[in-house]
């Protein structure tokens, strides 16, 4: 079978280590190739010898044969990576109130004071939300109660669950809660109610007291870490450790210490950890001198970190950690992945609104941060006075999506990561004054390609000790299930 | 099938019938009486096999064997006497599968195919619906669509299909397509429409390689037609699976192929790697396909273990124990339909023999030099 | 000589023959760098000239200045690659696209 020439099909490409460049398409396969042979597939003169040549067909880099046969594979897979898309709004988040029993320092919701209880979302108006999410064509809804810390407006809280799942009874559609929550001012009442409407708890836990507690204190001073973890107990005793994750928040405090924060999440019984870097505005840029770190530092603490879980899961204790997770589920699987945080076009507003205590509606809790600050450049339009599809089909999200996609923003274009990146066009803004933003310096782009990069290193080496501990985290099953060792 | 031939008598055209082994009283339509002794009046049978000419009534249409032969049938066999004096079993009660042939016209002509394709006969698509007609539900278990390929028989395969979803919906149905016919979106919804509850179309693909799957499947154009097949059955969410023949061709990119089909067809519920039966055209194109299975045991084991990482069902076919890693072992199944299944002498030593497929008595000596009886269980 | 480099006190400067290199290129390049240094690309005769200066926070050594230059010269080198990948891909691209979300016939558009 000789074929003589080829057609290329689009692919990004990039310099990965020494000599050797990552090749990545629209169907989302990669390939590492010698630079080389790189310049000579692009060149049109790379012979059918090459021992990439099949391999590169077989990906749909190139195309020797029928040309209109693999487009339609390409844009079948395409598709398939977008599907998030054809459910429009699934996460409605609420802003219940701002106040907060807590003072965490690198708080970016801006706890009030004394006219804080100005503004708690009033029942009725989270009802009001609960039926505005119901009209999202999506068949999950999940709606996230968010603050300062929910648990405070109990009422509000207890109204919406209520009444979405009234109008579920109509809409059939996956119902989901959940609620973010600190726990440290829970009670037994609440969990039960928490229990019994299924609403998941994701809480906030920084790694074992001498670290969660330079951080995490209470408005009227003192450490957090004994309350969370006896709260902590209840919540799983009767709610069960199923329905509970937590989140961890680096700063410079603990972006060292990532080992002890993961021994600590296996301790209290969690199944992973989401290793999430700081942001820089709110409160946090503010002591972002004091709590900052360079990317290059997180990014380098973090391989260590998952170079420390591979081997806890090689050595029985199953342990996710979950933003690799879903970075490699867009690298090694052909399908969607809904994580509104790196979606292109962007998650925010169109995958995942926020609703303040007035019925506003904003794309991201930055978005309604700033609408605080004096700057409504994100309103989406308000429940009681905007029908549904001025809010969800205005012209805020019609620029967002417009201005988000990264096939077609500077710096991400061209990009070898492209494929399985997205982009922030809220944070863009807040650091230059732009949606569409620069990648250069940009820290939110240098901390993905850190962490893809790392993650593509380890594809590179292909250990298959790794690769059977990463395919257990995407498809959720525990390493020895991989393996087919079960007995 | 196994087939016999004997000394016809009476027998005009080809006839269906259901074997019972002894007069009954009450007797139904449609049998055919196995009588080792020979009978007199055979009256309300379709016809008879006999194994001593006696003298039979003349209009009953009878088929005289050698007593060695006359042994194989069991009551519930579905049997065909043809004028020629062949008997055929085309439907064994004691096989928990059996296929149901209903044509030898195929679109493509695939360089390994065991059963090469012919013209298209009604008789045998008569005779799978007289089949149909003659079974009893509870009779069967699992049946095996296969021909050539079924669906170039167009309306006449939905109304074969019809047939089964009215009367065996329950029986677990595997239809063997080259799925090129699903390229047709009409045809794809008409199945889709028939709603089997428990059917599987068994789509074969070559090759990761669009010109590599052509050259095998012998025809161009059928990459992308299987494909467009596929993207159909996927589209009506029917229950889909992947053969893949492994031949000196394509299997120096196994692992590759694996690869391909979980990226481009994840919607498929299981895959099935298979070695070659060798006969018919697999013996004519020997020497472009031929290889010892042994040859390719650890690109099978990287393309197994790589989709059972995906969490797709995987299967090998028609590979011995003693020519698989033995972490394979796990995925090989019982593949080779009984009335050609065969174990070798050194097969009795071996400690294993009863998990293993054996081989194709088809495939005569055409096998690998590695056959070896393993000695310690593991 | 077809490029030529230098680096003076806090200024590096790259210039890169008109006729082997596209504006394009150099510019893409140079985008690459703007997080660290501000840039100004020129033209002098027959050369297009980029100049950087290391902004804000950044304060390279002389080696450092020396790494970034030269792998901006070889990013340049890679910017026309990707050109002429863009040259040859891109219309495809948007048929995928489209015909993603939108089925097209695309025997009919490939035809065209």
């Amino acid at each position: 079978m000789m074929a003589t020439s080829y057609t290329l099909l689009p692919f990004q490409f990039g310099c990965f280590q020494d000599d050797e460049y990552l090749i990545v398409n629209e169907s989302g396969e990669f390939l590492f190739l010698p630079r080389k042979d790189v310049v000579q597939l692009i060149d049109g003169t790379l012979p059918p010898t090459s021992r990439f040549f099949d391999d590169l067909r077989s990906k749909q880099f190139i195309v020797t044969g029928d040309l209109a046969g693999t487009l339609d594979m390409v844009a079948t897979r395409y598709r398939t990576r977008k599907r998030f898309l054809a459910n429009f709004t699934t996460l409605h988040m609420m802003v219940l109130t701002l106040r907060c029993n807590q003072d965490c320092k690198y708080c970016q919701v801006s706890s009030e004071s004394d006219d804080a209880y100005d503004f708690d979302m009033k029942p009725e108006v989270a009802e009001k939300a609960v039926e505005i999410a119901f009209i999202s064509p999506s068949p999950v809804i999940k709606i996230e109660f968010q603050g300062g810390e929910p648990t405070l407006n109990w009422e509000a809280l207890t109204r919406a669950v209520m009444k979405a799942e009234v109008i579920n009874k109509r809409s059939k559609k996956t119902l989901e809660f959940v609620i973010c929550t600190n726990l440290t001012n829970m009670t037994r009442s609440k969990l039960e109610f928490l229990r019994d409407h299924q609403v998941c708890i994701s809480t906030s836990l920084d790694g074992p007291e001498f670290l969660h507690d330079n951080n995490r204190i209470l408005r009227k001073g003192g450490g957090t870490h004994a309350a969370f973890i006896e709260k902590l107990q209840s919540a799983i005793s009767i709610c069960g450790q199923d329905r509970i994750s937590a989140l961890m928040t680096t700063t410079s405090d603990n972006v060292d210490h990532f080992k002890e924060v993961i021994d600590e999440y296996i301790r209290l019984g969690f199944p992973g950890v989401f290793f999430r870097a700081l942001n820089p505005y709110g409160l946090a840029a503010k002591n972002a001198e004091r709590l900052g770190y360079t990317m290059a530092h997180f990014a380098q603490r973090y391989e260590e970190a998952l170079d420390y879980i591979i081997e806890l899961n090689l050595k029985g204790t199953r342990f996710v950690e979950f933003f690799a997770t879903i970075l490699l589920s867009r690298i090694l699987t052909p399908f969607s992945t809904g994580f509104v945080d790196l979606q292109s076009p962007s998650g925010a507003g169109i995958s995942g609104v926020i609703y303040d205590y007035n019925g506003d509606v904003y794309p991201a809790d930055e978005g309604r941060m700033l609408a605080r600050m004096g700057d409504r450049r994100f309103f989406m339009g308000n429940i009681f006075t905007d029908r549904y599809d001025a809010i969800f089909g205005g012209p805020v999200l019609q620029e967002i999506v417009a201005k988000s996609c990264v096939e077609a923003m500077p710096g991400c274009a061209f990009c070898m990561f492209r494929t399985y990146c997205g982009s922030d066009p809220v944070r863009n803004y807040l650091e230059t004054g732009d949606i569409v933003g620069r990648r250069p310096g940009n820290g939110f782009c240098e901390k993905n390609m850190a962490v893809l990069k790392i993650l593509f290193r380890k594809l590179r080496e292909n250990d298959d000790d790794v690769m059977d501990v990463f395919w257990s985290w995407v498809t959720r099953r525990s390493v020895q299930e991989v393996r087919n060792e079960v007995i | 099938m196994k087939s016999y031939k004997g000394t016809p008598k009476n027998v005009k055209r080809q006839i269906t019938g259901i074997i019972c082994t002894s007069q009954h009283i009450l007797l139904g339509t449609g049998k055919v009486l196995v009588a080792p002794n020979g009978i007199r009046f055979p009256f309300g049978y379709r016809g008879v096999i006999v194994g001593l000419e006696k003298q039979i009534a003349r209009r009953v249409p009878s088929i005289l064997l050698e007593s060695h032969d006359i042994s194989n049938f069991s009551d519930g066999d579905c049997v065909t006497l043809s004028p020629d004096g062949t008997v055929s079993i085309v439907w064994e009660s004691r096989s928990p599968v059996n296929a149901l042939f209903l044509t030898d016209a195929c679109d493509q002509r695939c360089l390994m195919c065991p059963q090469p394709p012919g013209r298209h006969n009604d008789k045998t698509y008569d005779t799978a619906t007289e089949l149909l007609k003659l079974l009893k539900p509870q009779q069967v278990e699992a049946i095996c669509i296969t021909g050539g390929e079924p669906t170039t028989l167009g309306g006449k395969f939905i109304d074969i299909m019809t047939a089964i979803k009215r009367k065996f919906d329950h029986a677990n149905v595997m239809i063997l397509t080259n799925g090129k016919n699903f390229a047709n979106f009409r045809f794809a919804e008409e199945f889709a429409n028939i709603g089997l509850s428990n059917a599987t179309l068994c789509v074969s693909l070559h090759s990761d390689i669009e010109e590599l799957n052509d050259e095998i499947a012998g025809v161009k154009g059928s990459f992308h037609r299987t494909t467009q097949g596929l993207y159909n059955l996927a589209r009506f969410r029917q229950r889909v699976e992947i053969r893949h023949v492994i031949s000196k061709l394509n299997a120096s990119r196994l692992e590759q192929f694996a690869h391909f089909l979980y990226r481009n067809f994840p919607f498929a519920s299981h895959t099935a790697f298979m070695g070659m039966e060798m006969t018919g055209f697999a013996v004519t194109n020997y020497d472009r396909l031929w290889i010892d299975p042994y040859e390719y045991k650890y690109e099978l084991a990287r393309a197994v273990k790589f989709l059972h990482r995906t969490n797709l069902a995987v299967s090998v076919y028609n590979v011995p124990l003693c020519l698989l890693q033995q972490p394979m072992w796990a995925y090989a199944r019982q593949s080779i339909s009984g009335w050609k299944n065969c174990y070798l002498r050194i097969c009795d030593e071996c400690c294993v023999r009863e998990k293993c497929c054996g081989f194709f008595s088809t495939s005569g000596d055409l096998l690998s030099i590695r056959i070896r009886p393993i000695s310690h269980k593991m | 000589m077809q490029q030529r480099i230098t680096l003076l006190a806090n200024t590096a400067t790259a210039s890169f023959n008109k006729e082997v290199y596209s504006h394009e290129a150099v510019l893409a390049a140079a985008y690459h760098l703007t997080g660290k240094y501000g840039i100004e690309v020129g033209v002098e005769d027959k050369d297009f000239v980029a100049m950087l200066i290391p902004k804000g926070d950044y304060s390279p050594t002389e080696a450092a200045m020396r790494e970034d230059l030269l792998s901006f010269c070889n990013d340049v080198l890679d910017e026309e690659l990707r050109l002429k990948l863009q040259q040859k891909t891109a219309n495809l691209l948007d048929v995928i696209v489209r015909h993603a979300f939108s089925p097209i016939d695309l025997r009919k558009e490939l035809g065209n």
